[in-house]
Formats: C-alpha cells, sequence, structure tokens
C-alpha cells in the first residue's frame, strides 16, 4: 500500500489507543491476595 | 534546538508488531498507538540507526512524527516509587513485609525445590520463641509499623507453636505501643494443617497461600513425601477446608515443570482446574527456575514449546480479563495469570516501581537460626546473609554489604533492565536469576522474552478493544 493509497482512504498512519475505559475496568480487577513475592507498589513511609 | 526526529528519538518509543496490530508504545509514559502498515514503516525508519533528517522529511512521516511526539509529551511521566527500608531523612518507616523462615524442615521432598541444596542441608531447627520476641522488639524499635508478618519453612506448618508466637506477641506489641496491627499470611504446602493450627489461623486471620502444582495426576509427579506417595489429596482437603471460610482470600502458586508439560497439561489447562476444583481465579503460575542439567528442566524444543504454551496461557487471561466480564465485574471473569492482571494493573496506575523485586526493599526475612536475609531463596547462602538478629543490631544489618548489593541492582541501573521496554511491568526475581545465571543481576534470558511477549499480548489485546481517541 502506498502513502497515496493511505491518504485516499484518509487512515492515519498512527493513533492514539484512548486507555480511559481500561483505567476504569482495570481498577475493578483486584490486586492480588497472596502474600509471596509480590513487587513493592505503595510506598513505605508512613 | 532538537530536530523533530530528535524530539521523537528522545521519547524512548519502541514498536510492538504482533500478528494482529503493529503498536508504538512508549515505556516511560505507558502511551500506546496504533500504527496502520505505513504508520509502522515510518517508526521503522526513523527508529533505524541509519536514519538521519533528510529521510524523514517528507509530509506523510512528518506528519507521523509530530503527530506521535504530541501525543506522548501531552502525557505525564509515570510515578516511580523507589521504595526503600533505610530513609536517608531519619524518619521512622514501615516495614511492608517481615518474614519468619520458621523452621528448615519439611514433609515433602518436591522435585524441584532449591531448598535440597542450602537449608535441608544443615540440622533440622525450629526458630526459637526468643528469636521472634527479638526480631520484633528490634522491627518495633526501628520501624513505625510492620504492615505483615508472613510465615515460610521449609513447611511452616511443622513450627505452629513459632507462629502462635509471633502472631501473639506482635499483636501484643502493636497495641502496646500504639502502632497498626500487623496482617499475617503463610505459604504452605498444605499437607498437615492441625486443629490447633487451624484455630491459630482463625484467631489471627492468617492468610493462606497453598502451594499446588495441578490435579492428582500432575501434582503428586513432583510434590512427594519422603515416602515417593504424592501429596494431592491432603492438600486439597485443605485447600477446600481453608476456602470453605476464606474463599476471598485464599490464594494458589503453582510451579510448572517438565513434570505437567510431559504429562500433557497445559499451562491454560493448569489455570482452568485451579478455578474450577480449587476456586482461586487469579493463580500465580510461574515455569520453574531451575539450574541447566536439571531433570525437570525442558530442554531446547520443549523449552520453546513450553513458553509457548504459557504464552497461549497470557492469551486466554487477556481475553478472560477484557471480554468475560459479567454484570462488567471483571473479578467474575474468567481464570488468569495473576502476571498479567499484575500487568494490567500497572498500566492502568501508572504507578510503578524502581526496585527489580521485594527482597532487601519492601521484605526482611529472618530464618529458623535468626539470621536475616534479603529473601528466604537465599537463606543458607553466605555470601548473602546479612547478619544475626539476636547479635547484631538491625541498623547494622541494614546498611551492610549484601543489602547495598541488593538494593542498587534496581531496573533502572540494571543494563538488562534499564533499556527494556518491559522494565515497568516485569516480575524480576533476584533469586531466581542466582539460580538461573549464578548472579542476582544476570537475567535468564528466556524469562525476558517471555515477559515481553507476555506483555506485547496484554498491549495488543487492550488495542484491539479500545476505542481511539479523538483528542
Amino acid at each position: 500500500m502506498t502513502h497515496e493509497k493511505v491518504l485516499d482512504d484518509h487512515k492515519p498512519l498512527v493513533e492514539l489507543v484512548d486507555l480511559g475505559s481500561f483505567q476504569v475496568m482495570a481498577r475493578g480487577v483486584a490486586p492480588s491476595k497472596g502474600c509471596g513475592c509480590t513487587p513493592p507498589t505503595q510506598t513505605p513511609t508512613s | 534546538m532538537k530536530s523533530l526526529l530528535e524530539e521523537f528519538l528522545a521519547l524512548d518509543l519502541v514498536v510492538l508488531r504482533s500478528q494482529n496490530a503493529s503498536l508504538l508504545f512508549c515505556p516511560e509514559r505507558f502511551v500506546l498507538m496504533r500504527l496502520s502498515d505505513e504508520g509502522l514503516g515510518a517508526a521503522e525508519l526513523a527508529l533505524s540507526p541509519d536514519c538521519t533528517d533528510a529521510l524523514v522529511e517528507s509530509p506523510e512521516i512528518t506528519g507521523f512524527l509530530r503527530t506521535a511526539v504530541d501525543y506522548v509529551s501531552k502525557s505525564p511521566k509515570l510515578k516511580i516509587f523507589h521504595p526503600a527500608l533505610i530513609g536517608t531523612t531519619g524518619e521512622r518507616k514501615l516495614l511492608p513485609k517481615l518474614v519468619f523462615m520458621v523452621n528448615n524442615v519439611c514433609n515433602l521432598q518436591c522435585s524441584y525445590c532449591y531448598e535440597h541444596e542450602t537449608t535441608f542441608k544443615v540440622a533440622a531447627q525450629c526458630i526459637s520463641r526468643s528469636a521472634i520476641r527479638t526480631t520484633l522488639d528490634k522491627c518495633y524499635e526501628l520501624f513505625e509499623a510492620i504492615e505483615t508478618v508472613m510465615f515460610i519453612g521449609g513447611e511452616a506448618t511443622l513450627s505452629e507453636g513459632a507462629i502462635e508466637e509471633a502472631c501473639e506477641y506482635s499483636i501484643a506489641e502493636a497495641s502496646r505501643l500504639t502502632r497498626e496491627k500487623p496482617r499475617f499470611g503463610m505459604i504452605t504446602n498444605g499437607v498437615r494443617i492441625s486443629e490447633h493450627l487451624h484455630e491459630v489461623i482463625e484467631r489471627y486471620e492468617v492468610q493462606l497461600t497453598f502451594s499446588v502444582d495441578g490435579p492428582k495426576t500432575a501434582n503428586d509427579l513432583v510434590r512427594i513425601r519422603k515416602d515417593g506417595s504424592g501429596s494431592y489429596d491432603a492438600v486439597s482437603l485443605n485447600i477446600k477446608r481453608y476456602a470453605g471460610l476464606h474463599a476471598d482470600t485464599i490464594s494458589i502458586q503453582s510451579t510448572v515443570t517438565r513434570a505437567q508439560f510431559d504429562s500433557g497439561l497445559s499451562v491454560s489447562q493448569l489455570l482452568s482446574f485451579i478455578a474450577a476444583e480449587l476456586g482461586v481465579v487469579e493463580p500465580h503460575i510461574t515455569l520453574a527456575s531451575l539450574p541447566d542439567g536439571h531433570s525437570l528442566l525442558p530442554a531446547n524444543a520443549d523449552a520453546t514449546r513450553l513458553d509457548e504454551d504459557y504464552l497461549d496461557a497470557v492469551e486466554l487471561s487477556v481475553t478472560h480479563i477484557l471480554d468475560d466480564t459479567p454484570g462488567g465485574d471483571v473479578s467474575n471473569g474468567g481464570p488468569r495469570l495473576s502476571d498479567v492482571a499484575d500487568m494490567m494493573r500497572t498500566l492502568a496506575s501508572k504507578s510503578v516501581t524502581s526496585a527489580m523485586c521485594s527482597a532487601g526493599t519492601a521484605q526482611l526475612v529472618v530464618d529458623s537460626r535468626a539470621d536475616v536475609y534479603p529473601c528466604w531463596m537465599f537463606a543458607g547462602n553466605a555470601e548473602f546473609r546479612m547478619g544475626n538478629i539476636v547479635d547484631d543490631s538491625l541498623e547494622k544489618i541494614l546498611t551492610g554489604t549484601v543489602m547495598s548489593n541488593v538494593t542498587t541492582n534496581t531496573k533502572l541501573e540494571n543494563i538488562h533492565c534499564s533499556s527494556c521496554y518491559a522494565r515497568f511491568f516485569c516480575h524480576a526475581c533476584i533469586g531466581n536469576n542466582r539460580i538461573r545465571t549464578g548472579f542476582i543481576e544476570e537475567m535468564d534470558p528466556r524469562f525476558c522474552d517471555r515477559t515481553r511477549q507476555s506483555l506485547v499480548t496484554v498491549l495488543t489485546g487492550i488495542a484491539g478493544r479500545s476505542a481511539l481517541s479523538t483528542k
């Protein structure tokens, strides 16, 4: 496919994926419950 | 003034390709872009070492570069958390996890267990009550609170007196000092849990993580007793008893070796089995890190097939998380690998850590001899012994050479991680590194490739299902 064909189709070369709805959904993925080797994700300062 | 090409290159972007899509990803800001075929060509041209400003002068490619730069520039940088047990400003910190390795004995002799070469070689010993109290005294002196007290062995359930003592004394001390009380957790093979230990588990709300490697036919190939008999029947009974009371907190971890692979059990089947039979939808399933030449380590073509098998389970997990969301509640979705769910949580939160793992950065381990290590995987290795909790001050233990070597090996400093696009999604394990390569800083390339391919599967799955921004 040539650039001219792309322009004809109005198909952009790059498009931003909107992660907004994914972020809302992913908040519902509960954090790991296990006590194994979970990496640190929260600040340990009090 | 930077040229447009230089601006583009400064963003540290990477092209990710799968069968279904081509993506442009910014690991420093978690910006995800979809590329057309021409966009892919433009991106690869711009990122090639030989590219010059003159080669990207066409209106299409200039437009592509400008758009990509704008998308990324508008997105905030990640919040990078640098965990450390000792602060630089003298503040009293939290200890996220204190681990008591309460003994160095086990009622199983699992074929792949690394402790056969370390802690099981020395005389059996249970941690003393005085060592438990001294540990907690010193931790409450140095830290504001302990978030989680965790028990492991050997096999922790064989030292229930030590578990009860640690729970009781830490609660009493936290109350006396008006500090936040710790939570409790235990990793167990689940073979033997006495009535008294069940009562202790209920009294202190000890969260249990069971190790089980599949259905009886697969589990009993490797998780065997001293007489060679399998452990599944006993474990499954204890899992079901605990799950009956704590379906919301039970966790399962499984180790995959050549045994399951040769028996025809795929990782996806293992995932489905754990959900259907044991009620846990997000188990922690890992491929075993074993030294070269180990009989349970798949070799050559089998190793490649096992990696592909794992990646099939990643794909299944992505589908279950993104598509099977009854009532919009993803916690009710189908089974998924915990590592895949963690990748999605990381992407959504945009909050990441520079730490390789929790060893020495969020946890301390005290073994049955009161020796302190950054992780239980190093117990019995003199070169990783940080000191003795009874004989040494905790400040001295935390400022020694071992601690320095572990905490400076961050994802930002490590030569392999610092340039890897999956660095903030990876659950690296310095204990596994040492088993596979001899050094905590040296990764197993197969693990790194598998992690990167998992991330590509996750990002491709999201990009294929998400709307495109109109901004």
